[in-house]
């Protein structure tokens, strides 16, 4: 590996995640709050750090594969906690690992959150709380590929190794050209989602906090009791929307954006996905009816539709703790946890397509039983899914589940009770945010010990990209020069 | 007219020996003196050794005067080249012999220069099914786009015609049965009269409308059974593409190859299909995945002996039909008599296909019937013709041919002795074999 254009191009994204935090300071400004000054101190940091590595390292070669993986994970470590400082210097959170949870899991659109009254934080930090989520959704990496022109080559390997689900897909022959229209896909559906908020009755800056929590399926929510705080129907309809497009693979936002509607209705993940989120509301709707848990069929599936959507597209928001319901729809929703959302969708968790091709694999691997000679082909959206890709979603699910339990073997080695360090885990290893137990929607992580925080923040890193990119870091070949 | 062919491997040589019979100029042009020594042993045309792709090569044979121009050597890009060479020094008709799927555009190449590609394969395809489709049959052709079926037909102990004359049968059903033009008993070829008794185990020859032919089967076969199951044996470039038209077809297919390669190849582009590794002669896997329910048995490997010994494994094991892929004519007349139902030879047809462009008088299209040296003829009834406005019945026809079907102003009609055949009216005739000349000059006006 060659550390220096590591550096190089980390250098790079902390100038950019600078620029971004001039966007909160102007808030401040706005709002005449005081703490635009600590935004433009850490954006100075940022430049500092970034510029000097550039300018030492401008000669450093271009990246290649292996250096792709490292520019990546660092990149996102320490554009979290480049991202963590405005919260500490301004005081508005008082311990810098308990910043850097927040931050961290700003970017990677966890949105577990360890503020307890969120309602008296300044206008500055509810919104650079929102944009982290913003723009980890899409990816920092990524946005910094459709506005720099750099990594020539490289670029693909980034791009794989930042956008979610097992296959990258290319929309245009050039890789800055598809970032540049996924970024325009998901600025559109923000600004959408803005306009139909505030239409429902919210407040501007509300409206554009949500609309981040919501395309980035993050969940940082301006209000103590989230969403439910604002106890507006409307709104609640507006975001069960959103969070349904922001789970669903944004290539087919684009397509559909051009005028081809029907793309939907032909994609199996797609497909697979409303199933999923019909069934899971079926369910645990049905069960909460039987047991009257709420006065009206209206509000029963108004809250179950809203959490059954945003737990599996990872999001975060409540209307309900669902703690409080049946333990059926906890086991419905823990499991909804690991799926995530679809393939190239903000959401993250094992994701929509690659469970498809696990249950295929699996239907397949019976088949062979009955004709032991046959030589069975696995069909995706009509495309042959290969051998190879195949074995690679199985080592996904492989370590992914090996990574939560190793997860919840900590957690409980550490002295917690078993379903909270299994909600813990789930909920950071899938970007979703409340989790079960102690962390469960209407609680936080505040009550969490700093090693144990610190811990989750690995998990975040590890679930928003997606596992091989963090673990492949983890191998001696990875660091050798050549 | 003169005919220049490229390539003197099976299908060149087949083409040179049919086309050279008749008068004209056969030009065959060979790379290797070894393949000219074969060919000069059984053809009577003229050779030349060079490749068939060199200007200087084909500008001395003369291209300005050459009416037919067939490329037809094992390699597509030969002749696709050839084509185009000819093309540009003036040769008239240029046909060339392509495999490859990838060149074609729906079955047409978009290539200058060429007026027309065959494709062994898929026309063995397209023979191989519809032979599988009608179930009952074991030879089917088309004449005049469809319009004119010929079927052969085994007949089946203990149906219904089975040991009554044609006159009785006749008598029967009259027109509901199509009219019974050729039977082959054993090595001998018959042109039935109104009192030859038809026995079990004759191969009849039905032709009409293709309606009527369709119909006329189950008179011949103790019970039909419709197509819903069929194995292939073989997952080559024919392999595959039968599969998938079958398939489309709603038939449930499973493709046996003993290549690992290249069943992974077929499932990754035939989806439905059940992709089989293993070897087609393998009887223990032929059982175990139900040869014996197949409703047609394919086996078009690479190798004719291991397509032949498949189809008996599987006839041993129950298969209702077996059919497979033979390019050596010495093999073909034995296979009804192992009791393979029937072969399919794409090198054989190519090269019949490319002789129907040779101009023969009144002759439009022309087609082995069977292996047993018959032709069926579609011809043109010219206005020359001395006898034209008298009846069938009276008319002194070659008497080892018979006409099958008469076609006029588009209409199928089966021919009666009272029918009157007009100038431009088509016929579509069995001529057995020898006959094909006389029948030739019948219909071209020649005699009487």
């Amino acid at each position: 590996m060659n550390i220096q254009s590591v550096i190089k191009v980390l250098g790079f994204l902390l100038l950019v995640t600078a620029g971004c935090l001039l966007l909160p300071a102007l808030v401040s400004v706005i709002y005449g709050e005081w703490d635009w000054p600590y935004y433009l101190a850490s954006a100075g940091v940022g430049v500092l750090l970034g510029g000097g590595a550039l300018l030492v390292l401008r000669d450093a070669p271009d990246l290649r594969v292996r250096e792709g993986f490292a520019v990546v994970a660092f990149g996102w470590l320490f554009v979290g906690l480049l991202g963590a400082l405005p919260f500490y210097l301004s005081g508005q959170i008082p311990s810098y690992t308990d910043a850097a949870f927040e931050s961290i899991s700003g970017f990677t659109t966890t949105g577990a959150s360890i503020l307890t009254d969120i309602e008296s934080r300044t206008h500055a930090t509810l919104f650079w709380r929102a944009l982290t989520h913003w723009l980890g959704g899409m990816g920092i990496v990524l946005l910094a590929l459709a506005i720099l022109p750099l990594l020539g080559v490289g670029g693909m390997q980034l791009f794989r190794a930042e956008v979610p689900g097992p296959v990258a897909e290319r929309l245009t022959p050039r890789i800055r050209e598809t970032a540049k229209l996924l970024w325009i896909v998901y600025g559109v559906l923000t600004l959408a989602e803005v306009l139909a908020l505030m239409v429902a009755g919210m407040g501007v800056f509300d409206a554009i906090c949500h609309a981040f929590g919501t395309m980035a399926t993050g969940g940082f929510s301006n209000h103590n009791s989230s969403v439910g705080g604002y106890a507006n129907p409307a709104v609640e309809w507006v975001i069960i929307v959103f969070m349904f497009l922001a789970g669903a693979n944004f290539s087919l936002h684009y397509l559909a954006l051009t005028g081809k509607v029907r793309v939907y209705f032909e994609d199996e993940e797609f497909k697979f996905y409303g199933t999923i989120i019909l069934v899971g509301t079926l369910l645990i709707g049905g069960v909460l009816l039987s047991i009257h848990f709420y006065p009206d069929v209206h509000q029963t599936l108004r809250h179950t539709l809203f959490q059954v959507v945003s737990i599996l597209t990872t999001t975060g928001f409540g209307t309900a703790d669902y703690l409080l319901w049946p333990p059926v729809a906890h086991a419905v929703l823990l499991v909804f946890m690991s799926v995530g959302g679809c393939a190239g969708s903000t959401g993250g968790g094992i994701k929509v397509m690659r469970l498809l091709i696990l249950l295929k694999h699996a239907k397949l691997e019976l088949k062979k039983m009955l004709h032991p000679r046959a030589v069975y082909t696995l069909w995706f959206n009509n495309r042959s899914i290969t051998p190879g890709l195949q074995t690679n979603v199985l080592g996904f699910f492989l370590l992914f589940m090996t990574v939560y339990l190793l997860g919840v073997l900590a957690l409980t080695l550490g002295g917690r009770d078993i379903v909270t360090s299994v909600g813990a885990t789930a909920a950071t290893l899938g970007n979703i945010g409340p989790g079960l137990g102690l962390v469960g929607p209407a609680s936080n992580y505040s009550a969490l010990v700093p090693w144990e925080k610190w811990l989750l923040v690995l998990f975040m890193l590890i679930g928003r990209l997606e596992i091989f990119t963090v673990l492949v870091l983890f191998l001696p070949e990875a660091w050798r020069k050549s | 007219m003169k005919i220049v062919i490229i390539g003197a491997g099976a299908v060149g040589f087949e083409l040179a020996r049919t086309i050279s019979r008749r008068e004209h100029d056969v030009i065959l042009v060979e790379k290797t003196q070894n393949k000219i020594d074969r060919a000069a042993e059984h053809v009577d045309c003229r050779f030349v050794l060079g490749s068939g792709v060199s200007p200087d090569v084909l500008r001395d044979i003369g291209m300005a005067d050459c009416d037919l121009f067939a490329a037809v050597t094992d390699r597509d890009e030969v002749n696709i080249i050839a084509c185009q060479t000819a093309h540009a020094l003036g040769a008239k008709v240029k046909v060339a012999r392509v495999r490859a799927e990838e060149y074609y555009q729906d079955h047409r190449l978009i290539l200058d220069g060429i007026d027309l590609a065959i494709n062994p394969d898929h026309e063995a395809v397209h023979a191989i099914r519809m032979v599988l489709f009608q179930t009952g049959a074991n030879e089917v052709h088309e004449f005049a786009g469809g319009k004119v079926r010929i079927i052969g037909s085994r007949v089946e102990a203990g149906s219904f015609v089975d040991g009554r004359t044609l006159a009785e049968i006749n008598q029967k059903l009259g027109t509901r049965i199509a009219l019974v033009t050729t039977i082959i008993r054993g090595e001998e070829t018959l042109i039935p009269r109104g009192d030859t008794r038809i026995q079990a185990e004759d191969q009849v020859f039905l032709a009409g409308r293709r309606s009527t032919v369709d119909r006329s089967l189950i008179y011949f076969r103790a019970q039909m059974r419709k197509l819903a199951k069929v194995m292939i044996v073989g997952a080559n470039a024919m392999g595959r593409e039968l599969a998938r038209d079958l398939n489309e077809y709603g038939v449930k297919v499973k493709l046996i190859d003993r290549n690992e390669e290249k069943c992974r190849l077929a499932s990754e582009s035939l989806r439905g299909v059940l992709v089989l590794h293993g070897n087609g002669t393998d009887g223990s896997l032929l059982e175990s995945e139900g040869v014996a329910d197949m409703d047609g048995f394919v086996s078009v490997s690479r190798d004719e002996e291991t397509n032949i010994m498949a189809c008996l494994l599987a006839r041993h094991l129950g298969a209702a039909k077996t059919l497979c892929l033979v390019n050596r004519p010495d093999y073909v007349p034995m296979l009804p008599m192992l009791g393979v139902d029937s072969a399919v030879s794409p090198r054989l047809s190519t090269s019949a296909w490319i002789a129907r462009f040779v101009k023969r008088g009144a002759v439009i299209s022309a087609e082995s019937l069977g292996h047993s040296g018959s032709e069926i003829l579609q011809l043109r009834v010219s206005g020359s013709c001395s006898w034209l406005g008298k009846k069938i019945a009276e008319l002194e026809f070659p008497a080892d041919a018979v006409i099958g079907a008469v076609i006029k102003r588009g209409r199928v009609q089966t021919p009666r002795g009272g029918t009157v055949l007009d100038a431009g009216d088509e016929v579509v005739v069995f001529a057995l074999a020898g006959s094909a000349a006389s029948v030739e000059d019948f219909f071209a006006g020649g005699s009487a």
